[in-house]
């Protein structure tokens, strides 16, 4: 599982950035959140891309969706992943200086699919 | 079947979903397109299904899409086209002539078993989603801008509040320190307006209870106001003169040297005069005024004094002064008189001593009746000049009365019925005071019945109580009344008659009841009047009664001779010479003086040589030299034992009342008969050889 996490201002300013739309209010509506998502799947293609290349394997996954709240809303609430099967693996923090962007990428394995990517990396060893 | 056939067949259901859907293989071939996207690009799938679509839609070879369908055509993850990003995939215009936007997803789908994928695009409308939103966001971000805007012209509205606020603020602390300089102002104000009250209050007080007629006037000399004196000065109302021009109110005699005030008035100048003003009964008020400007009014004040009580009193002052002059001269005329009548008795006595013819001796006797007579009149001058203090005796009134009486009467025309009580009480009086008092009375009421008639004299005794009206002290009186009935006293002067030459008569002298009035004041008596005109007028004396009885007068014994030696003072040579050939007549040595120096030079040498003087008859009053009373106070000094005696004109002189008080022995009033002198004499040496 895999989550990229914004701070509002930095999501809207990133969208704003990429749309060239005037600096508006930081509100996040469903056209923006579909912006976010095709930035998100670039990202995450792009992510998993690498890591199915290093591996030499074929990952599925799903298309992005958009989540507005707290981490731990996000988390956990939202039963996205039932806490006692869940292993955060990597947090990947980014910042884009000159726009004033950060955020976090987070993977999320669940526990056998983390003794799954251990083997795969042993393999490649 | 073909492969396009097999993938319709696949896909058939896409027909019937809200959604653009097509499928491409790797090639960019179209392999389905279903009917949403017919209806939305007009484009038939017979027309696009097995072309390139690159060929209809060239942009979509742009490895901006390109790269990432590779990794779909190679089974990868789906992705995504956002509407916001690329607005639209396949463009399709609405009916409204705008592009539909769109949201895509592109998904690898199998082909075969072996390891190819197309791509199917499932194309979402969100034409109206995003317009929604766009509408939204206008909607929002002009609400926001509203808000802005808003909270701008809050921010200003805020500011200039504050600002206001500041300014009411600054305002009103101005407001309440202009309030308070108001309130300062105000209160100042009132406590002026207050005091202005009072102080007019106290004006007006001061006005209204002043003893001063206060009036103010204008330019014009009208009348502007008057104080509440006015009436009972004048007998004006204060609005009857309100308005009326003051020269009304003055007299027509005075009205030029009033108008001349007036003129001095209005050039600032004050003054103090007097004048006199009319009254509301037309009597003329003398009055002292003072005049001057009202300082900042166009007006004038005048103080107004009723002087003319004070007139009258000093006219009678005047008139006492007068009196007083004449009382002196009076005084002088009688000492000098008497001096004279000591010479004419002395040598009467003395020439009927030695004349034996009948017929002369009786002529004799006559002078002497008449000197006595003249005597009287110099008694009754010195009571007039008021100069000293009576002689009081106890006194039977009864034969006092009926002697002056018949003495006032004597050759008149006027009878006089005499009514004395029979037991009618004694009184302690001066005699020839009281004589006088009768004289007067008798005259007055003779003088009122010119046509003759009767006057009734009454003497009855009455006690009076604590309550009686005529202002005398409780106790017993005598109480004599004159009464005739002539022509009375008119109203208008029955209040004057006791004044110093008030008169009705043309050859009067106005002394007659003023000096009945002093006499009988002098004796804590009373005298009142009562008449009617035409009918006649009634006297009415009160004496206080003594207790004391009377002794009755014994008779006149014949020429007392004596011995003795006896020093004579006096300063008239006429008087030396009478004395001194009395006191020979009587058996008596004598020497003579001046004065009261040579009095005590020869009597101290008559002590040294032992002819020393068995008494001293000492002139009272020496002109130019020490007289009787400041001999006497140095010869008792060098001899304590000394008799004198006082001799003088001034029979109702102090000295002479009381003589013993002084250091006399005895006393003689000028003139003295020999028979008298003999009496003093003997009277002395009789006390001597007591």
């Amino acid at each position: 599982m895999q989550h990229w996490l914004f701070p509002p201002d930095s999501a809207s300013k990133l969208v704003t950035v990429l749309t060239g739309e005037e600096t508006g209010t930081p509100d996040i509506d469903s056209v923006r959140a579909g912006t976010l998502g095709e930035v998100g799947n670039i990202v995450l293609n792009g992510v998993m891309g690498s890591i199915g290349n290093i591996l030499n394997q074929y990952i599925s996954y799903s298309l992005p969706t958009y989540l507005e709240d707290s981490l731990e809303n996000v988390l956990f609430i939202y039963n996205i992943v039932p806490p006692p099967n869940t292993l955060p693996l990597v947090r990947i923090r980014f910042m884009i200086q000159q726009l004033q962007i950060e955020g976090d990428i987070i993977l999320i394995f669940e526990v056998g699919s983390f003794t799954v990517l251990l083997k795969l990396i042993e393999t490649i060893k | 079947m073909d492969k396009i056939a097999r993938v319709a067949e696949k896909f058939c259901f896409l027909d019937n979903i809200p959604l653009g859907m097509f499928v491409l293989e790797k090639d960019y071939v179209v392999l389905f397109w279903n009917r949403c996207l017919e209806e939305w690009t007009g484009i038939h799938r017979n027309k696009i299904v097995g072309t390139d679509i690159t060929f209809h839609f060239p942009y979509l070879g742009k490895p901006k899409y390109s790269t990432r369908l590779q990794d779909i055509f190679k089974g990868g993850p789906p992705t995504i086209f956002s509407s916001q990003l690329h607005n639209y995939v396949i463009p399709s215009i609405m009916r409204n002539e705008i592009y539909r936007i769109q949201h895509t997803y592109v998904t690898p789908v199998q082909a075969n078993k072996k390891k190819d994928f197309y791509a199917l695009f499932a194309i979402q409308d969100v034409t109206d989603l995003t317009r929604r939103i766009n509408d939204y966001r206008t909607m929002r971000d002009q609400a926001l801008e509203e808000v802005k805007g808003r909270k701008r012209i809050e921010d200003e509205l805020r500011k200039t509040h504050e600002e206001l606020e500041l300014r009411i603020k600054e305002r009103t602390a101005d407001l309440i320190s202009l309030n308070e300089h108001l309130q300062e102002e105000i209160f100042e104000r009132k406590r002026a307006e207050k005091k202005l009250v009072a102080t007019k209050t106290y004006v007006e007080s001061i006005l209204a209870n002043s003893l001063d007629l206060i009036i103010t006037i204008k330019k014009d000399g009208n009348i502007v106001y008057t104080n509440r004196h006015l009436d009972y000065e004048t007998g004006y109302k204060r609005e009857d003169v309100q308005g009326k021009y003051i020269m009304e109110l003055i007299p027509e005699h005075l009205k030029e040297f009033m108008l001349k005030k007036l003129k001095d008035l209005n050039e600032g100048i004050s003054g103090i005069y007097e004048t006199q003003i009319i009254k509301a009964d037309g009597t003329p008020m003398d009055c002292l005024i003072s005049q001057a400007p009202v300082e900042g009014f166009d007006e004038f004040i005048i103080a107004i004094k009723n002087i003319t009580e004070r007139k009258k009193m000093e006219t009678e002052l005047l008139k006492a002064q007068k009196l007083e002059s004449v009382g002196i001269l009076a005084g002088g005329i009688a000492h000098d008189f008497n001096n004279l009548l000591t010479a004419i008795f002395g040598n009467i006595s003395l020439a009927k001593m030695y004349m034996m013819e009948r017929e002369v001796y009786n002529h004799l006797v006559e002078i002497e009746k008449a000197s006595l007579r003249a005597k009287n009149m110099t008694q009754q001058l010195l009571t007039f000049s008021k100069g000293g203090a009576q002689v009081k005796k106890i006194t039977s009134l009864d034969e006092l009365i009926r002697d002056s009486a018949n003495f006032a009467l004597r050759g008149s025309k006027v009878n006089c019925d005499i009514f004395i009580s029979p037991e009618l009480w004694h009184a302690e009086v001066d005699e020839g005071q009281i004589s006088q008092v009768i004289n007067n009375l008798i005259i007055n009421a003779q003088q009122a019945m010119p046509d003759g008639g009767t006057i009734q004299v009454q003497a009855d005794n009455v006690t009076l109580g604590s309550d009686n009206v005529l202002a005398l002290k409780a106790g017993d009186y005598i109480k004599i009344s004159v009464k005739d009935h002539g022509i009375g006293i008119s109203e208008e002067n029955i209040q004057k008659i006791f004044d110093p030459y008030f008169t009705t008569k043309p050859d009067g002298s106005g002394f007659g009841l003023s000096t009945a009035y002093s006499i009988v004041k002098g004796h804590d008596g009373h005298i009142k009047v009562e008449s009617k005109p035409d009918i006649g007028t009634t006297l009415y004396i009160y004496i206080a009664a003594s207790p004391k009885r009377f002794q009755l007068k014994q008779k006149d014994p014949a020429f007392i001779k004596g011995r003795g030696n006896i020093l004579v003072m006096d300063d008239e040579e006429m008087v030396r010479f009478v004395t001194g050939k009395m006191l020979y007549q009587l058996g008596y040595e004598v020497e003579f003086v001046k004065n009261g120096d040579e009095a005590i030079k020869v009597y101290k040498q008559s002590k040294k040589t032992g002819k020393s003087f068995d008494a001293v008859i000492m002139d009272l009053t020496v002109p130019g030299g020490m007289g009787g009373k400041e001999t006497i106070n140095k010869l008792l000094k060098f001899d304590p034992g000394i008799k004198a005696v006082v001799a003088s004109g001034y029979s109702n002189d102090p000295v002479m009342a009381d003589y013993k008080k002084y250091g006399f022995s005895g006393v003689v009033c000028k003139p003295f008969t020999l028979s008298e002198l003999g009496q003093i004499l003997h009277k002395l040496f009789e006390s001597k050889a007591d």
